[in-house]
């Protein structure tokens, strides 16, 4: 399974990988690069169904450093970025053109652009569920709440609401509860209700530093991870905010992205600034006791797998959209590396 | 007269057969005389034989007889006959004869009898006469005094009750007049006699002789008390006392209670006395005195001896809780030879009051006395130990801290302080009990190992309250670390430093010692399946405790060194930064925090290994040249903007070797601030990567590197890294700059060196001052 070619390098440094969502047919990611100086581009990248290797499948020109990308879930065709450069920053969103033979480089088209921040955008979120034209964005300071129109017209913005003096890093949107986004907002963890534009729940203090990324519990609607500046990994119950349902010990240094397995809760992803990615194996609360009992009765290392093949930092962590047991990782020198969850662990949750 | 008869006919018998024995032999010689036919002899024989048998038969008797013999032996048979038959005929004769007598005899006592019996029968009749008239007359006078019967028996109870009355009348005189006499035994008997009645009748008839008589007993009574109180009377006479007001329903209980209250208080009062001065006098007096009590209890109330054993458990318990109190720490801490002394002085008192009163269970209660003293002890030596370790962390703990920041090293001084504390402490406890061990008292031989066992769990638990307590402190310095990240020089970090050491410090040496000692004199016990003392466990609780406290430190160290870093980058606007003039604040900062930091590690930690330091003066030129390598490459890179980019990078990667920068700490003091620097660093470089800088705010950048470059140098055990990862920022900051020209070569280093002396002379002020 494990393809002869696990690992592509994007000529620039690069922070953003995302999974094409949409896509359930094909493992692709979409990674966009980070360059000052040079034109930024975006690659489509692709795991050959037989081969097993990451193969280059598109070149997208971007006009600035994208900071931020997240992929459409619903066409495949359509993604957002995040950019800046040079004291210039937005958002849009854009489509892939079709692609030309032989042609190189072809520019993104513009579908929209999310205009009136004013501090720098952190990232972009779609709406969880189905087609919907809501997207949300979120900069340092506040979520905005935006509705994209097909036509080509600038975005509708629906409605803001700020956080206040903490930096907000990163968002997700509740796939349980579509009115509800999470924020690491400071060292807390904030969640904001869309209908009315408040804070509906909070854990203080959910990290010694910055909180860096959270990730819902694609099954669990209250269960959210996160992880911060202080390098660790926690799991909590948005009902029981004073302790965290678990707490991984990360990274050596700052743990920047984590990310549940969209399928196995209990797999969770992270990667941080020690060039490591590591895969957690997380058993669910001990609701049922008697299933907990029979898969693993040992109390065992949560770390299954750790990948550290790359050299630089890492910003960006993402799961296939079709394989649950494909992964990919960005550092910022522009690798990526695939990498799979082990048998050992696909046994333990398979036979389950 | 039968007997007579057998006997004649056994001497018949006899001479017959005496007779035909004769005969038999003379036929034997019938036999000699005819040989020639034996059979016909022998059949002859058997013949004449045969005249003596059942089966006779007197015909061929004779035919033989005849065929057989000549006739003057015929004749002189025939005689013989003869004369037999006669004497057999005399022989009968006389039979007959005496046999009839006794037959006339017996039918003549018959007679005699018959005729007495007819006299008899006529006596019989007239004595039926006679009991028949009796019993005829007695039923007469039987019907005749039916009717008065009842009248008499009613006429004899009233007089008897007559008579009681009297005496219930008489009762007061007669109570007055044994009164008089002092005769109280003989007015208790009336008066228990007569309360039946007064009882019954007393609230009616009797009243006032009731009254009367009550108040007599009543003067009685407290005569008798007064008597019982007296110690000077005899003790028969005070047991009399007793019985009799016992007679009288007198509450004897209380007598008794108020006896033993008395006597037991005295006692008591004695003992304490005797406790305090410690004298063997004292001591002896209280045991006669128990004895003498004892004694007289007994003799006066012989039926109350539970009442004296309860009254004698009740004084053992009171003295037990006077050793107690003598135990408790506001008397003083008691040392383990003032233990033993009390308990010895313990042990004889009870072995004498035992002596006394068997059943008490004294050497029970004494046993459990002395286990609950020695417990108590034990703890209390713990206890004490364990609020002088806390004692001792909390007074480091406590912000009260900013006067002790004169002292040199405060946090080192407070490190050796428990350390000592908690080693010698710990080895005084063990060697104060010790001593109980070895100067056993009575008591303590038969539960040696579990006073053993007591004494190590004494210790595990000590060693493990200890653990959880640093830990609880160290989370408490955590929230408020967190809280006060801020704050500079918060003692937190320096302490929870200072609990890792400590728990190495138990780990390595403590527990060890600990365990030595213990195992010099506390070998055996364990009552249960293993040990009651594991050092090891013990060892491997502090060692994951140091760590933890080591990481903890390291976090909040760097966290705060982060945060002034994060600051720096994300202030200032770096697309507008202007021309560098000078090295920014927080680089100051940023170092006085490191010393600060390197001041506490220095106090607490080893050093550890030497600094892996190469020739300074060759570091400092290759750290120049590769700047300037890098300048190079980078206006190349400028020059020709391409796909050459990143493989230079690589390469120039593949150069350098790979710097592993997260290590796992060592608990020395180059391991720890490396640690620190190293997070620190690293995060200087993200937060870097995070911005775009324009030429001049790129050159400040630099120019800050270059100047922490050389003190970190110093501090941490691997320069390379320091280097590595300083020009890793510089090199982030270069890649995130719109035009990295870097600062001349000789500006900045004239800038670095100017600010440096200006550092050199604030800290010359500052420590003048």
């Amino acid at each position: 399974m494990q393809g002869s070619q696990n690992t592509y390098g994007v000529k620039y440094q690069a922070r953003c990988i995302a999974a094409v969502v949409a896509d359930t047919q094909r493992t692709r990611f979409l990674v966009g690069t980070l360059s000052l100086r040079e034109e930024n581009e975006i690659h489509l990248l692709q795991i050959g169904d037989k081969t097993g290797a990451l193969a280059f499948d598109g070149l997208y020109t971007h006009p600035s450093e994208i900071w931020g990308l997240s992929a459409c879930p619903f066409d495949v065709s359509i993604l957002s970025t995040v950019y800046a450069s040079a004291g210039e920053f937005g958002a849009a969103i854009w489509k892939l053109p079709e692609r030309a033979r032989g042609a190189a480089n072809t520019p993104l088209q513009k579908l929209a652009s999310l205009d009136g921040h004013t501090q720098r955008i952190k990232c972009t979120l779609w709406f969880p569920k189905g087609k919907h034209h809501q997207i949300v964005s979120i900069d340092a300071e506040n979520l905005y709440v935006w509705d994209l129109d097909p036509s080509g017209k600038p975005a509708k913005e629906l409605g803001r609401v700020s956080s206040g003096l903490q930096q907000m890093a990163g968002g997700c949107w509740s796939p349980h509860d579509v009115y509800i986004v999470a924020t690491a907002c400071g060292t807390s963890l904030k969640c904001w209700d869309l209908r009315t534009m408040k804070e509906a729940s909070t854990v203080d203090q959910a990290h010694a530093g910055q909180v860096r990324d959270l990730d819902y519990n694609p099954k669990r609607q209250h269960t959210i991870v996160t992880s911060g500046d202080d390098s660790k990994v926690r799991v909590w119950d948005l009902r029981m905010s004073g302790m965290p349902l678990s707490e991984l010990p990360g990274h050596a240094h700052w743990t920047l992205r984590v990310q549940y397995n969209r399928r196995y809760e209990e797999l969770i992803l992270s990667a941080g600034t020690d060039a490591m990615v590591n895969l957690w194996y997380v058993p669910p609360p001990a609701e049922g006791k008697s299933k907990s009992s029979l898969s693993s009765p040992k109390i065992s290392d949560p770390l299954v797998r750790s990948h550290h093949e790359h050299e630089d930092s890492i910003y960006g962590i993402a799961w296939s959209a079709r394989d649950p047991w494909v992964f990919a990782s960005l550092s910022y020198d522009g690798n990526v590396y695939i990498d799979y969850v082990t048998q050992a662990v696909r046994k333990k949750l398979t036979t389950k | 007269m039968a007997e007579d008869l057998d006997e004649k006919a056994r001497r018949v018998r006899e001479l017959l057969s005496s007779f035909y024995k004769s005969d038999e032999s003379d036929s034997g010689d019938f036999d000699l005389d005819a040989p020639g036919d034996g059979g016909v002899s022998a059949r002859r024989r058997d013949t004449l034989l045969q005249i003596n048998t059942k089966g006779f038969e007197p015909e061929r008797y004779m035919a033989s007889l005849v065929r057989k013999t000549n006739l003057p032996t015929l004749l002189k048979k025939h005689v013989e006959m003869a004369a037999e038959i006669k004497n057999l005929d005399s022989d009968m004769q006389m039979l007959v004869y005496e046999n009839y007598n006794k037959f006339i005899s017996a039918t003549d006592t018959i007679k005699v009898m018959k005729d007495n019996v007819a006299g008899m029968e006529s006596n019989m009749e007239q004595l039926l006469e006679k009991v028949t008239a009796v019993r005829t007359k007695s039923d007469n006078i039987n019907a005749s005094l039916f009717e008065r019967r009842g009248r008499i028996e009613e006429l004899n109870g009233t007089r008897s009750l007559l008579r009681k009355v009297q005496f219930v009348f008489d009762l007061p005189k007669r109570l007055r007049k044994c009164l008089k006499e002092g005769d109280y035994a003989q007015a208790v008997k009336f008066y228990v006699g007569a309360s039946p009645v007064l009882e019954t009748y007393g609230s009616s008839s009797f009243r006032t002789c009731k009254q009367e008589s009550e108040e007599v007993i009543a003067t009685i009574s407290k005569r008798l008390q007064a008597k019982f109180l007296a110690d000077s009377e005899p003790l028969p006479g005070r047991a009399e006392a007793v019985a009799l007001l016992q007679q009288l329903k007198f509450p004897v209980d209380v007598l008794m209670d108020g006896f033993l209250t008395s006597n037991m208080k005295h006692l008591l009062e004695l003992q304490t006395l005797s406790h305090k001065s410690k004298s063997p006098d004292d001591s002896k007096k209280f045991i006669s005195e128990f004895t003498q009590t004892a004694t007289a209890f007994r003799s006066i109330f012989p039926t109350g001896e539970s009442r004296l054993n309860e009254a004698a458990k009740d004084l053992l318990d009171k003295y037990f809780a006077n050793v107690n109190v003598s135990l408790q720490p506001e008397a003083g801490s008691l040392s383990a030879a003032e233990l033993i002394s009390l308990l010895k002085s313990l042990s004889a008192d009870v072995a004498k009051m035992h002596e006394v009163m068997p059943e008490a269970g004294f050497i029970d209660g004494a046993i459990q006395a002395v286990e609950s003293a020695v417990k108590q002890h034990v703890n209390h030596k713990f206890k004490v130990l364990y609020a002088q370790v806390t004692g001792a962390l909390s007074d480091i703990h406590s912000p009260k801290q900013e006067q002790a920041k004169d002292q040199q090293k405060p946090l080192l001084l407070s490190l050796e302080n428990v350390q000592n504390l908690i080693v010698n402490g710990g080895l005084e406890v063990l060697k104060d009990l010790t001593q109980l061990l070895d100067d056993s008292v009575d008591f303590l031989v038969s539960w040696r190992d579990a006073y053993i066992d007591l004494v190590q769990s004494g210790f595990q638990e000590f060693f493990g309250s200890l653990v959880d307590h640093f830990i609880s402190l160290s989370l408490a310095s955590a929230t408020q670390g967190e809280g006060s990240d801020q704050r500079l020089g918060s003692p937190a970090p320096g302490f929870v430093l200072l609990l890792s050491r400590l728990s190495t410090f138990i780990e390595q040496e403590g527990v060890p010692r600990i365990t030595e000692a213990v195992g010099d004199s506390f070998i055996g016990g364990s009552l249960g399946d293993r040990p009651a003392f594991l050092p090891s466990e013990i060892c491997r609780a502090f060692r994951a405790a140091a760590e933890k406290f080591l990481r903890q430190f390291i976090d909040v160290r760097s966290r705060k060194l982060s945060i002034m870093i994060c600051k720096s980058i994300t202030t200032p606007n770096w697309l507008q930064y202007k021309e560098p003039r000078d090295v920014r604040m927080f680089a100051d900062l940023l170092l006085d925090e490191v010393k600060g930091m390197e001041g506490e590690v220095k106090q607490v930690l080893e050093p550890g290994k030497s600094h892996r330091r190469s020739d300074s003066a060759g570091s400092s030129s290759s750290t120049r040249s590769s700047n300037t390598t890098r300048g190079d490459s980078r206006s190349s890179r400028l020059n020709n903007r391409g796909k050459t980019h990143l493989l230079e990078r690589d390469v120039a990667k593949l150069f350098k070797q790979r710097v592993e920068i997260f290590t796992r700490p060592e608990l020395t003091q180059a391991s720890v601030i490396s640690m620190v620097v190293k997070i620190a660093l690293k995060s200087f470089q993200e937060y870097v990567r995070l911005e775009t800088f324009s030429r001049c705010g790129f050159q400040q950048i630099q120019l800050d590197t270059q100047y922490l470059r050389d003190p970190l140098r110093e501090v941490v055990d691997d320069d390379n890294v320091v280097d590595f990862l300083l020009d890793e920022v510089c090199a982030a900051a270069a890649e995130r700059c719109t035009d990295p020209t870097p600062l001349e070569q000789a500006v900045l280093e004239k800038i670095v060196h100017t600010k440096r002396e200006k550092r050199l002379d604030d800290e010359a002020t500052k420590v003048f001052i």
